[in-house]
Parts: C-alpha cells; structure tokens; sequence
C-alpha cells in the first residue's frame, strides 16, 4: 500500500474509532442517567421560579410521572410559551414574563457538589430526576457568563 | 480591507512569494463575505458549508489566509451566531476553523494531482471536522471546569461524551460535504483566478 493511501486510511480509521467509541460512551451515559431517573412511576422534584424583579416562587415536591421533561414539569405549574427549533425548544415566557433582547429565561439545575449549573440542554430534552432541584432565573443575558441564580 | 487583513496578505505574499493581484484580494473578500454569511444564518441542521470553505480558501490562498479566514468567520459567528453569544468558546472555535484553513495549505504543498481527491479530500473533511469539535468541547469543558466547579478532567470527558452524536453528524454532513465539494469549489476559485494548477 502506497505512503499516501496508507495515511488517509488510517485517518479515517482513527475518526471512526474514536466517533464509536464516544457515540457508545455517550449512550451508555444516557442510558445509565434514563435508568436512574425512571425507576419508580412517579418523581418529585422542586422547581424554582425568579422573575428577576425580587419575586421568587418555590414549588417543592411536585409529582410528576418517570420520564416527564423539565418543559412538561414546569407547564404542570406555570404558564409557558416555547418554540421548537429541532435543537430544542426555547422557552418565550413563563407567566407572562418574556423574554427580551436583553433578558431571557435561563434554567440551573442544583448540585450538591458542584452547586448551581446552568442546564446543558434545552428544558425539553431534559429528563427531571427524583429529588432534583431545578431553577428558573429571568436574568441578564447580555454579558457573559451568566451570573448563577443568587 | 483593512488594516489586518493586507497585514496577512502581506504575510501570505512573504510565503508564497507571489505578488497579489487585484483579482485575488477581490477573490479573497468575496470568500469572506460568504463564509460569514453562511455562517450566521440559520441553515439545515447538522449542516455547515464554513469549513468547505475555508479549507478550499486554505488550499487555493495558502496556509496563512485558510487560517486567517477560519479564525475571522469564528471570531464574527461568536458575536453574531444565531444560536447566542459563543463567549470563551470563541478562541476555541477560532483556533479549530483557523486549523482546518491551515490544513488546507498544507495539503495543496503535498498535492500532487490523481482522481484519488475526492477520497482525500472526503477524510480530510471527516478529520478535521473532529478536530474542530475535540478543540471546541474542550473549550465547553474548561467553562464547566471554570463557573460550574467540575473537576478539569472530569469535564473534558464530560464534554466530549455529552457531543459526541452532534459531533458524529457533522462528522457525516461534512465528510459528504468535502467529499462531493472541495474539488469543484477549488477548481471554480482557481478557474476564477485566471488558471493555476487544477484538480482533476
């Protein structure tokens, strides 16, 4: 086999190996998160709500069905206003809060080690768990990063 | 253009030792013009034509054009992009498009002219994509590592396991996308350039 060939054949095996390998390692990861969270019918989780203007509501222990999105939880309580763009959907308003150019609906998920984390995906690809802590925060979108809820 | 940019066309005209001619500063803008466009406009998911271009701007230009080009798109996209402020990202995703023009000049010095391109190039498109994405999730990691106290390593892995499907399908868009057109865009620029060496 020629130098040249060889080269590009070995690039393309090392790109292969390493998408399969993290694809597996990102479905097993899934796949163990999905198993934890759905274990019993039903969860309960605290959502928090901040309006940014010193209004906060809690609602602590809301049940929910195994497998109910954060998007599903959180209308259970509030009025929200999305829009799917594929990637996922971007939360407009919660109870007649929109969202600015300046201002937005941020969600945090609580840590126990880590403390607040912003979500890492949108609210209807994530998967509530038991117990879980979660936080709408209306903030500040125009510097960066974000501040964490306070 | 400004200032920047005829400092790197300077620079590139000290690597290839070629004058520049009115045409290929033209050329060159026009390139720039589109990238950035295609860029911060919202397109089919999963699908980019930046890196297309900017690795065909890399093998026509050379290696400091490619990546003054790809660093450039990047640098606008994180203020621009539709999907938010990239913020630290950015010298990240600078660093990953800067690294795919670059290559593009490399491969031009190390091209010698066979039907077998069209493969090349598709792997090259395949490679460099994840390299993209490997130096743009480790930006993602040092963020989490930063503001969301995870440990560094942790969150490299992290990083990686967590876009490892959206890095897989740009894999795929763009081994297809460099593949059927890195070829024909790079022939099409050089032919717009009066001649040159072509592909076949």
């Amino acid at each position: 086999m020629k130098r040249r060939t060889f080269t590009f054949v070995a690039l393309a095996l090392l790109v292969w190996a390493f998408s399969a390998t993290s694809v597996a390692a990102y479905y097993y990861y899934s796949y163990s998160d999905l198993y934890l969270k759905t274990r019993s019918p039903v969860i309960r989780a605290n959502l928090g709500f901040n309006y940014g203007n010193g209004t906060v509501q809690w609602f602590n222990q809301t049940e929910a069905r195994s497998g109910d999105t954060l998007l599903e939880v959180t209308k259970q309580v509030a009025r929200a206003n999305y829009t799917d763009f594929g990637y996922g959907s971007l939360v407009n308003s919660i109870n007649d809060m929109n969202n600015t150019s300046s201002e937005a609906w941020i969600w945090w998920i609580w840590n126990q080690q880590f403390g607040w984390s912003q979500g890492p995906v949108a609210s209807d690809k994530y998967v509530l768990g038991n117990n879980e802590t979660v936080y709408w925060y209306y903030q500040d979108i125009s510097t960066w990063p974000y501040s964490t809820p306070p | 253009m400004d200032g920047l940019s005829n400092q790197y066309l300077r620079c590139d005209l000290m690597f290839s030792k070629e004058k520049l001619r009115t045409r290929q500063i033209a050329l060159f803008s026009v390139l720039v013009a589109v990238s950035i466009a295609l860029q911060v406009t919202k397109s089919f998911p999963f699908v980019e034509f930046t890196s297309l271009i900017v690795f065909s701007t890399g093998v026509v230009f050379g290696s400091p054009l490619g990546a003054f080009l790809g660093g450039l798109v990047m640098f606008v996209n994180g203020f621009l992009s539709p999907w938010g402020l990239a913020g630290l990202n950015i010298p990240f995703q600078m660093l990953g498009m800067g690294i795919t023009g670059a290559v593009g000049g490399l491969y031009r010095m190390e091209s010698t002219g066979h039907i077998g391109f069209y493969a090349e190039t598709a792997v090259l498109g395949a490679f460099l994509t994840l390299v993209y994405y490997l130096i743009t999730n480790a930006g993602y990691a040092l963020q989490l590592a930063l503001f969301s106290h995870v440990p560094l390593l942790e969150a490299l892995v992290l990083a990686q396991i967590m876009g490892a499907v959206f890095t897989l399908l740009y894999i795929v868009s763009n081994t297809f996308l460099f593949g059927i057109g890195a070829v024909p865009l790079v022939n099409t620029v050089q032919k717009l350039l009066g001649g040159g060496k072509k592909w076949q």
